[in-house]
């Protein structure tokens, strides 16, 4: 029988420690003959000076001359170079080793950028399992163990707190100590032997091992991995990305053990487990090192382990190849993005939402989009090779090459099509309404694809992609318009009038006096011809598009409404009524974070009026009673909190805003608030400038701004009916009770 | 990454605020009118930019030329209506009597 | 005073010039490029190579501007345009100029030249090495051809570094009559005099026979699109919404 693959990997001094799962829990394996090798590309004299170096230093175990692809397109015309493979003796040094050949021998004696480095910067774990073409999918169903603290209680260090599986270790009578915490924790452990940990920090490896040490637990006594010890893996690290500070917590590992960092998991929060351990099989990362990766890295990894292993390509430590130069007119047409039909701003009834399913990749599959075949324009040599050209813009795209590499198609659909399938597939089995847990399972997996589909086009443009390239990005946004405006035509021609679209998605209505052709047969036929499937997504009882804010037209002489082509609308502003019956909104006041409970719930009873009177004069009624209520002083100041993020130290805002009276308030209270945080006030009065301008939410003091917050109902009343062409001064008209409001509720 | 131009909406915007100085010495009753022909250029973004000129202005004009025949085709509608209705009515208005029955024609 | 070609009148020479520009979002450089295609499109025939380089960095090719520097879109066509994204991209593209580039070329720009080789994705002991090499490489690439080559940068710092590889520097003056480029270290002159050349960038600028509109202006003010970001990054900014 042959023995399944490993689940966990772990790394010390040159050895590996590989965990199986057995039907009872894990057995370990000591490997001591792995050797991680980078590679690294050149000319041939500079490679073999690099060779003569690389030999008397301490890290590197063996070097040697091997054939491999340095790109896609490398391999795509069936070409190979050579490269020198240097393998070193323990896995962390492969970047110390890059770095030095780049910044000692190359920089002493070659121009910068001789040397061309690969498989540099890869996970341990993930680089182990393709160098020993490991599948690190679990072999049995993972028992896991959840362990949480708040981060109060993480910062004070207190486990006392400490919450197994949603229940808090402390008994009823609260009287939790750190002794008993881990005494539990330690029967939890031996009891379920779980195979991961999910823990809310990962600081918690840490926190929970010297408090055992400390309360004189032995090593063999308490530990958190399988066998004793634990190792941190990376430190916590602060970034800038695209200007937008983020942070990422340091990385622990418990032996024999996975660890999932619910605080630093976007896949564990977005799909769970399930999620997880599909991405596991569809990436080739072991679950400790998918549980962290972003949706990019992820990504990434399932190409650099297609290209390794169908393409012989090897995954390139930097982004050197740039784009061809190209003459201006093709650069003017290449680089633009999707197309957007400007939303129809109006009241339409009998509204439908088509969708193509996921556009961007089954452009990608469809049309064989890929990094070596796009503007290839390779010399067919041996091959014979079929091209076709991009609409607009004139890049050619030639077919994949059989025989060139393992793979059947170009490389980018190869990544996706599994993908895709495997989507269409869930989404079948959806349909039949499977039981739990199969339901939840299959939902998981399938949100967790659907990121990755959803990622992999604005990926190819993102600048450190390592099998990106722009010129894909365009053709596919290329194709995208040109399927956009395919299906206007038909749709238009069959009778329908497309009333809103974004991209992938158009809302249509039967155009006045005429019978239209029934939509399905309409969208089957749109699916044919340009080779992806367009769906019916739902339909609308009625669908409101709201204006741009500025471009609701003002003062009582505005004939509002009366212009065929009305207002500009905003793209991503809608609200409407399923046929089904649920309302849907987009964009409207109620559906931003920051707006008042009151607000919001104002609205929905707008909408809720207009959808029973279809009267813009009985959605005034109801403002006008919310209005009275406002003003009476019914309201709970409570249903009046605002809640906006702070995006910066209190000392770095220049304005005045709500937000920095509330920081005020808040340090005046010796409560810290750090960008990224939320506040929560009322407004208490509008007009003042210090921090008396708010109240925090548990202080004391019922008063509230009234004219701030109608001026906050009549806004959100004007975006309902602002797709009627009916403004806030045509709202103030319909009022009954003009004291209800100042006029400065109608001035911005 | 890519995007060397602004999007045509934000062209649009480029150019109204390139012309805020006009639209301050405008009279008041125009400057509705003025912020309208923006509006109404934003109405065919869609197709304008589609289109991608090298320069928008080109494309706000020919949007502005559009909405203009669309306005006028509305007009030419609303007017033929009503000389219909005009039509209809025209026998009783000079008889000057006011009858109900103004159907008779049909 | 010359009313005819007052953008006109600059002759750079050959070699590295650099251009200290007041922000990496400046058109300056395309209006050279515009009004230097102007002049050489009636002696060049149209149909030869590409006579003109432009290494683009932090998407500042707008092809816009660059459209609206010139009467007709066709002087154009002898310009070649590739971006970089990144520091190695950009020094890729200096090293295919190099091996592109002819006895017809007549102008190789290269704006925020110096930029990309500062973002953190390029570790710190690179930099320095990696920029010098590029610098290096243009200024011998301007020898070599007997062609300018014009750079910018909007960073004062970076613009030293640049400057130690530069034949010719030159400043951006603010004056009522608009920027006005001036030797570096030397006061701006009031005559179109030998020092520098003054570029109108108040409403319009004067193109030979007719104004045109202002297209870098709203360039300036909005910029191009922000930055691309995957979808990823949205996500992380909470810009998105995706449901399974």
């Amino acid at each position: 029988m042959s023995r399944t693959d490993p689940y966990a990997f772990e790394f010390d001094d040159g050895t590996v420690r590989e965990w199986r799962l057995t039907d009872r829990g894990a057995e370990p394996t000591l490997v001591e003959d792995y050797t991680p090798a980078l590679f690294v590309s050149g000319p041939d004299d500079a490679l073999a000076d690099l060779r003569a170096r690389l030999e008397s230093d301490p890290k590197t175990v063996e070097t040697r001359v091997e054939r491999w692809a340095t790109d896609l397109h490398e391999a795509h015309v069936g070409e190979r170079s050579e490269l020198l493979r240097v393998g070193c003796d323990r896995v962390d040094d492969v970047r110390q080793l890059a770095r030095e050949i780049r910044g000692v021998h190359e920089s002493g004696t070659h121009a910068p950028g001789t040397f061309r480095l690969f498989d540099v910067d890869l996970e341990p774990g993930f680089r182990y399992c393709l160098d020993r073409g490991i599948d690190p999918a679990p072999t049995r169903e993972l028992r896991t163990l959840r362990l949480e603290l708040e981060d109060r209680e993480l910062a004070d260090g207190d486990v006392s707190g400490l919450r197994i599986e949603d229940e808090p270790v402390a008994g009823e009578d609260g009287g939790g100590d750190p002794r008993s915490a881990l005494e539990t924790l330690r029967t939890r452990l031996e009891r379920e032997d779980p195979d991961v940990l999910v823990v809310s920090h990962g600081e918690l490896i840490p926190l929970l091992s010297e408090h055992a040490t400390e309360l004189g637990f032995e090593e063999d006594e308490f530990h958190l991995g399988r066998v004793p010890g634990w190792t941190q893996l990376a430190g916590e690290n602060t970034y800038e990305s695209y200007g937008r500070v983020g942070h990422s917590p340091a990385r622990y590992r418990a032996p024999g053990r996975a660890i999932v960092d619910t605080s630093n998991s976007f896949l564990w929060n977005q799909s769970g487990l399930a999620g997880l351990e599909y991405m596991v099989e569809q990436t080739g990362r072991p679950l400790q090192e998918a549980a962290w990766g972003s949706i990019g890295t992820l990504l990434t990894s399932r190409q650099i382990r297609l290209a390794r292993r169908e393409w012989a390509v090897l995954a390139p430590q930097n982004k050197w190849e740039p784009e061809r130069f190209s003459d201006l007119r093709t650069l003017h047409a290449a680089d633009r993005g999707g197309f957007t039909f400007e939303p129809k701003v109006g009241f339409h009834e009998d509204v439908h939402e088509i969708d193509f399913a996921s556009l961007y990749p089954r452009i990608i599959c469809e049309h064989g989009i890929s990094p070596e075949t796009v503007d290839c324009a390779h010399d067919a040599g041996d091959f014979v090779h079929d091209s076709h050209r991009v609409p607009e813009l004139g890049y050619e795209v030639c077919e994949h090459v059989p025989e060139a590499t393992d793979g059947d198609a170009a490389f980018l659909p190869t990544v996706l099509e599994p993908l895709l399938s495997d989507r269409g597939d869930i989404k079948a089995r959806l349909a039949d309404d499977p039981a739990e847990p199969e339901a939840s399972r299959l939902r998981a997996e399938s949100g967790a694809i659907k990121w990755v589909l959803v990622s992999c086009f604005g990926y190819q443009g993102y600048r450190n992609a390592k099998y990106g390239r722009i010129e894909c990005h365009e053709a596919i946004n290329a194709y995208a318009r040109d399927v956009a405006l395919t299906a206007k035509r038909r749709l238009e021609d069959a009778g329908w009038r497309i009333v809103h679209g974004i991209v992938d998605s158009l809302w249509v209505t039967p155009r006045e006096g005429v019978e239209p052709e029934p939509l399905e047969a309409v969208i089957d036929e749109i699916s044919a011809d340009v080779g992806i499937p367009l769906e019916h997504d739902g339909s609308y009882e009625w669908v409101c598009f709201v204006p741009l804010r500025d471009s609701i037209p003002d003062g009582p002489d505005e004939g509002a409404g009366a212009f065929e082509s009305g207002s500009a609308g905003a793209l991503t502003k809608y609200f409407g009524k399923r046929e089904a019956g649920a309302y849907k909104f987009r964009g409207i006041e109620l559906r931003q974070r920051s707006t008042p409970a009151f607000v919001a719930e104002s609205q929905r009873a707008f909408v809720e009026a207009l959808d029973r009177e279809r009267d813009p004069e009985a959605v005034c009624d109801v403002l006008e009673r919310r209005l009275s209520s406002l003003r009476g002083g019914d309201v709970d100041p409570s249903a009046l909190e605002i809640t906006t993020r702070v995006s910066k130290p209190l000392s770095a805002y220049r304005k005045r805003t709500r937000t920095v009276a509330a920081l005020e308030r808040y340090e005046r209270r010796g409560i810290d608030r750090q960008p990224g945080q939320s506040v929560r006030y009322v407004v208490a009065d509008d007009d003042a400038s210090g921090p008396e301008r708010v109240r925090l939410s548990f202080e004391a003091g019922g008063e509230y701004d009234v004219d701030y917050y109608a001026t906050q109902l009549v806004r959100a009343c004007e975006s309902v009916l602002s797709p009627l062409g009916w403004d806030r001064s045509r709202i103030r008209r319909a009022l009954h009770d003009g004291r209800l409001l100042e006029l400065s509720a109608f001035v911005d | 990454m890519g995007r060397t131009n602004p999007t045509y909406r934000d062209a649009l915007r480029g150019l109204e605020s390139e012309w805020k100085p006009m639209r301050r010495a405008l009279r008041r009753e125009y400057q509705a009118d003025f912020d309208r022909l923006f509006d109404r250029g934003r109405t065919f973004a869609d197709a304008a930019g589609y289109a991608n000129p090298t320069d928008p202005e080109r494309a706000l004009l020919l949007s502005l030329a559009l909405a203009h025949e669309v306005e006028l085709r509305r007009l030419r509608a609303e007017l033929e209506e009503r000389e219909q209705c005009n039509d209809r009515t025209a026998p009783e208005e000079r008889d000057g009597r006011t009858t109900a029955g103004g159907d008779e024609r049909e | 005073m010359d009313t005819h070609t007052p953008t006109l009148g600059l002759e750079f020479e050959s070699g590295l010039t650099l251009l200290e520009v007041p922000s990496p979002r400046s058109t300056i450089l395309h209006r050279l490029v515009g009004a230097r295609l102007t002049e050489s499109a009636t002696e060049h025939d149209p149909e030869t190579n590409a006579t003109a380089y432009w290494i683009d960095a932090r998407n500042t090719a707008a092809t816009q501007v660059l459209y609206d520097c010139v009467s007709s879109d066709r002087t154009l066509e002898s310009l070649r345009v590739a971006r970089a994204f990144t520091a190695y991209q950009h020094h890729s593209l200096v090293r295919r100029v190099t091996r592109q580039a002819g006895p017809e070329t007549e102008l190789i720009v290269a704006p925020n030249v110096a930029s990309l080789y500062h973002d953190a994705d390029l570790p710190e002991w690179e930099r320095e090495g990696l920029l010098a090499a590029a610098l290096e490489t243009l200024a011998e690439l301007g020898r070599v051809l007997s062609c300018p080559i014009l750079v910018t940068s909007a960073d004062e710092n970076r613009a030293d570094t640049v400057a130690e590889y530069a034949a010719t520097t030159l400043e951006c003056v603010r004056t009522r009559e608009g920027i006005r480029l001036v030797r570096s270290g030397e006061e701006p002159t009031d005559d179109d005099g030998e020092m520098g050349s003054a570029i109108d960038d108040t409403a319009g600028y004067w193109h030979g026979t007719h104004w045109q509109t202002t297209i870098p202006y709203w360039v300036d003010l909005y910029g191009a699109v922000a930055e691309g970001q995957s979808i990823v990054e949205a996500y992380d900014r909470g810009l998105l919404e995706v449901t399974a």
